[in-house]
Parts: structure tokens; C-alpha cells; sequence
């Protein structure tokens, strides 16, 4: 059972090479890094005292997450659960990948790993993404001080994993909805409705509800404690559930 | 408890049954048997249920009726074990566009875990082995289906389905892709299952015919059964005078009818032949020339989905 998924997964991360989606991911990571990073170098003087403060990890963790969180993040994550299914519809592949000799279990999950690792792999890139707005603009301009503070990596390392499971209703769903239908449109447009639902609704008492709506609750801090772990895995495991039974008995699979 | 299986089919199918949502009876009671060693061609028009019937044989659609089996054993009881043997082309090739050729192979390779080396076996197979890092979609339309032909060798199958394969190749391609097929047939071993309605191609390359129409499986055997199950090749005869002609065989209950100056007779013996040419010229007629029509498998199967 291990080995086989092992063999599945292994294929399916090949055929993200050179794909919209693993480029989506690498620059997507970078993005607002890049961006923090020119204003820092703009702004020398301000990143002179950030970086000389005791909380230069905290600020430049708010003002990367403050654009990643809420739009950009959950963007692309809709995108890239997306994509990696369109790589079999837009290449007619689906017909391919069900006679290969794989049971379906397996390839239903390997084509889910892949996408949450390509996840992952957006948090560690993206954090680099955070390292490297402190430390480049040190390197270049000697006004600016190395960080004084010690990289607080466990509470890094905890912020991220909140936005990480934030993050999981969103892959399921997606992932649901783009075993069901070939046109990307269907997936990506029902994901941004949901998105920019989340978004109007982050105000509302009941907005918790909301599938999409964790990564902005996690960022504005005022969740109730059940929309930090306990709702975004609910959901996540009820849709991967609802998606394995659509995609098991489908009629067609090709 | 279905217990079927003639070992000597390398694929069977029994009482296969599909119908679409809503729609009337896409396949009815096929009865496929693909000997093994053999190139079966599968033919029929265009939406006659060669595709469906493939692709019910490899689970791509949900069986509603009937038995498959493959090497003697139920296809869904073991569909994982009986894929590791079977390559498939169904429609037009499935290839991933941004991948180079060696790429589109490794991606199969690590499911099928044969050896690396194998890659380049095939890749030199069909014709492929300098493409280097194109992308498969920056390819020509025959370089695409070689590589999927490829694809579906790389590990090693004992039966192989091709649905369609030389579909928008160039004639140079068809007959290289004949070549190859035939060559991989005799050198091999491997069981080809190939579906066309280019009926030339079929006629070149195939041992065994299945012929499908509307669903149903019309004949089912060797090519040379087949052209010599059907009824005789029609006879064309020439006479100075048709009209007189045309009433003697039809007081004789032949079956005759006039067409661009001669009379075809469709169902007659030698033996017939002979004694029609003595009475027409018993009865003053002059025949300048009785000839049968060649026979070829276009024939025949116009005579077969026409009857």
C-alpha cells in the first residue's frame, strides 16, 4: 500500500515539472517578499530601526502575512488545486492515469499529497521569502544592522501551520470541485465567489462558517478558538470524504 | 458466478451491454474474443461502439451488463494486476504538453517501475530518440502518436488496445505505424486490439476482424473466413442485348439488376455462371465478357452493416 503511493506520488510531482502551478508556487512565494523588500530598501532609514528593534521578526512576519493572508494566499491555493487536476483535462491524460495499474485510492491521494505539499513548499519559500526582506537590505545598504533579535523559529513555525491547516478546507473543496468538472472556470470561479464571500462576511458573527474564511480570521486574530484547528479540519476531512465518493463512482473516468 | 474463459482469447468480453444517460443502447450484447498472438481489427463507422467498447474493456466507463476478462480473468476483480499488461491508446494521444518525450516516459516508468533504460528502448523504437528537451506539444502530429505508441510499449504489455491509432497521420506515418505494429506483433508476441474505419489499413494489418455496427457485433473471425463467409462476389456480365438478358435470369431466379450497361448478379455459383452464359447464348444472345468483382473487405463490409 506504501509503495505504490510512494511510486503514484512520485509520478504525479513529475508531471508538475515546468507547470503553471509549481511556477505559481515558486513566484507566488516570493511576491510580496519581493515587494516588502524593495519598500525596505526604499525606505532605508525605517528598515534601519526595524531591523535595530527587538521586534524586527514580528513586523516584517505582519508585513508579509498582512497581503498574503486575506486575497493572495487563498488565491492561490484556488489556482493551484485547480491547476494540478487541468493538467489531466487539458491534456486529455485522465483516460491515460485510469489505465495505468494504480487502484483509484491511490491515485485520488497522490494527486491530493501533491497539492499539499506544493503547499508546504510555498510556506517554506515563503518564509525564506521573509528571511531574506531582513537580511538582504544588511547586506546591501551599511546603514541598515543585521537583525538584532534571534529568528523566532518555533513561533514562525506556528504561524505558519495555523495558516497551513487555514488553508485546507480551501484544497479539498477545490479539489472537489475540479475532479467534477473539466471546464476550469466551474472550480476557479466558484472558489473566488467563496473567497470574496469570506471576505465581505469577515465582519459577521456567523462568518466562521465560512470554509474560505480562516487564513483572514487567523490574520485579524479574532476567531473563535474552534476556527483555529478544529472547523478548518472538519471541513477539510468532510470534503476530501465527499470528493473520494464523487470521483469513486464516477461513471466516466476518462 | 460467472465462470467463462476460453484461455486460448487474450480478451473476452460476454454479453457486453452499455447505454448512455437517456439515450438508446450504445452497445448490445458484445461478444468480443481477441486470440492471443493475433491483430484484431476492430472496425465499424464512425459512432458504431468501438471507443465505448474499449473503453468499458478498460474501466474507463462503468460496466452496466455483461463480463470482461483479460488473460482469462475477470477485469474488475483484478483490473490492477491485468493493466501491468495491457498498454492503451484510446482516441487521440494523451500527452503532457509540457514535458519533453523522456519526460511523458519517466512519468509512467516510476508507476510501471520497469527500468530506466527501457525509455531510451522505445524512444529509439518509434523514431524519437533525438527530440531531446522539445516539449511533447511543441510536436507534429505523428511525432505525438508515435510517442504515445511509446508510451504504451514501455513496459512491455502482452496485450495491447489501440483505439484508432493512425487518425490525421500522413500516409507515410500510416504505413510506418503498420510497420511498427506488425513488427512488434511477429517480434513480440504482444496481442494488438486495434480499432479503425480505415478499412485499407485493417485489410493490411490484421490477422483476426471483429466488425461493429450501431452496437452490435456483426462478425466476428479470421480476415480470410470473413472474405469467404460472405455471400459470392458479385458477377458482372455484358451482353449486346441487357434487356432480353435481364428477363431470362430473372425467369431463372437469379438476382439481377442493371447497371451502367452490364447486369450484376449478386449470389451466383461457378456452376450457375456456366449454365447462364449457355442459355443466353441458347436464346441469340451475344456476351462479350462475364467477370466477377473483386472482393475486398470495403465490399464486404458494406455488404455487412448494409444487410
Amino acid at each position: 500500500m506504501q509503495l505504490p503511493f510512494f511510486y503514484s506520488f512520485k509520478s504525479e510531482w513529475l508531471k508538475t515539472r515546468h507547470s503553471l502551478s509549481s511556477w505559481l508556487t515558486i513566484c507566488g512565494a516570493f511576491f510580496i517578499p519581493l515587494i516588502v523588500l524593495f519598500q525596505r530598501f526604499y525606505y532605508a532609514a525605517d528598515s534601519a530601526a526595524v531591523n535595530a528593534s527587538s521586534r524586527v521578526w514580528q513586523q516584517l512576519y505582519t508585513d508579509n502575512w498582512e497581503y498574503m493572508a486575506v486575497l493572495l494566499l487563498p488565491m492561490g491555493v484556488i489556482l493551484v488545486s485547480s491547476l494540478i487536476t487541468q493538467l489531466e483535462v487539458k491534456n486529455n491524460a485522465w483516460k491515460l492515469v485510469h489505465s495505468t495499474p494504480q487502484k483509484l485510492h491511490i491515485i485520488f491521494s497522490a494527486k491530493l499529497a501533491v497539492i499539499l505539499v506544493m503547499l508546504l513548499q510555498f510556506f517554506v519559500l515563503f518564509n525564506i521569502g521573509i528571511c531574506l526582506t531582513a537580511l538582504i537590505p544588511a547586506v546591501f545598504n551599511r546603514h541598515i544592522p543585521f537583525p538584532r533579535q534571534a529568528f523566532p523559529m518555533m513561533a514562525y513555525l506556528r504561524g505558519s501551520g495555523q495558516f497551513f491547516i487555514a488553508c485546507l478546507p480551501i484544497v479539498a473543496l477545490q479539489y472537489l470541485l475540479s475532479l467534477q468538472f473539466r471546464n476550469f472556470l466551474v472550480p476557479v470561479g466558484a472558489g473566488l465567489g467563496l473567497l470574496t464571500a469570506s471576505i465581505i462576511a469577515v465582519k459577521w458573527k456567523y462568518g466562521y462558517i465560512i470554509p474560505y474564511i480562516y487564513g483572514t480570521l487567523k490574520f485579524i486574530g479574532k476567531q473563535p478558538a474552534a476556527a483555529l484547528y478544529t472547523l478548518p479540519l472538519s471541513y477539510f476531512c468532510g470534503f476530501t470524504i465527499a470528493s473520494w465518493l464523487l470521483y469513486y463512482y464516477k461513471k466516466q473516468k476518462d | 458466478m460467472y465462470k467463462p474463459v476460453h484461455m486460448s482469447f487474450c480478451l473476452e468480453t460476454t454479453k457486453l451491454t452499455y447505454r448512455f444517460t437517456g439515450q438508446e443502447t450504445a452497445l448490445d450484447n458484445i461478444h468480443l474474443q481477441v486470440p492471443h498472438g493475433s491483430i484484431y481489427g476492430f472496425l465499424g463507422p464512425n459512432g458504431a461502439g468501438k471507443t465505448t467498447t474499449l473503453k468499458l474493456v478498460l474501466g474507463l466507463l462503468k460496466k452496466q451488463q455483461g463480463h470482461i476478462t483479460i488473460f482469462g480473468k475477470p477485469f474488475e476483480q483484478h483490473r490492477v494486476a491485468l493493466l501491468r499488461q495491457v498498454g492503451a491508446l484510446i482516441e487521440s494521444p494523451s500527452l503532457y504538453s509540457h514535458l519533453s518525450a523522456r519526460e511523458n516516459l519517466q512519468v509512467l516508468q516510476t508507476i510501471y517501475r520497469c527500468p530506466t533504460q527501457r525509455i531510451h528502448e522505445v524512444l529509439q523504437l518509434v523514431g524519437l530518440a533525438n527530440t531531446g528537451h522539445k516539449k511533447a506539444g511543441q510536436f507534429s502530429l505523428g511525432m505525438k502518436q508515435r510517442l504515445a505508441i511509446a508510451m504504451t510499449l514501455l513496459h512491455r504489455p502482452a496485450l495491447l488496445i489501440l483505439d484508432e491509432p493512425t487518425n490525421g497521420l500522413d500516409p507515410n506515418g500510416i504505413i510506418e505505424m503498420r510497420e511498427l505494429l506488425k513488427a512488434i506483433n511477429r517480434e513480440q508476441g504482444i496481442t494488438i486490439l486495434i480499432s479503425s474505419h480505415l478499412l485499407p489499413e485493417i485489410e493490411k494489418l490484421a490477422t483476426h476482424i471483429g466488425i461493429i455496427h450501431k452496437g452490435k457485433l456483426l462478425f466476428q473471425d479470421t480476415l480470410e473466413t470473413l472474405m469467404r463467409s460472405t455471400q459470392q462476389a458479385p458477377v458482372l456480365i455484358s451482353t449486346n442485348n441487357n434487356t432480353q438478358s435481364l428477363q431470362l435470369l430473372q425467369a431463372q431466379g437469379v438476382h439481377a439488376a442493371a447497371e451502367n450497361g452490364h447486369l450484376l448478379m449478386q449470389g451466383v455459383s461457378k456452376e450457375k455462371i456456366a449454365l447462364i452464359n449457355r442459355q443466353l447464348v441458347l436464346a441469340g444472345i451475344d456476351v462479350y465478357g462475364i467477370h466477377a468483382q473483386h472482393h475486398d473487405l470495403e465490399a464486404t463490409f458494406m455488404d455487412l452493416i448494409n444487410h
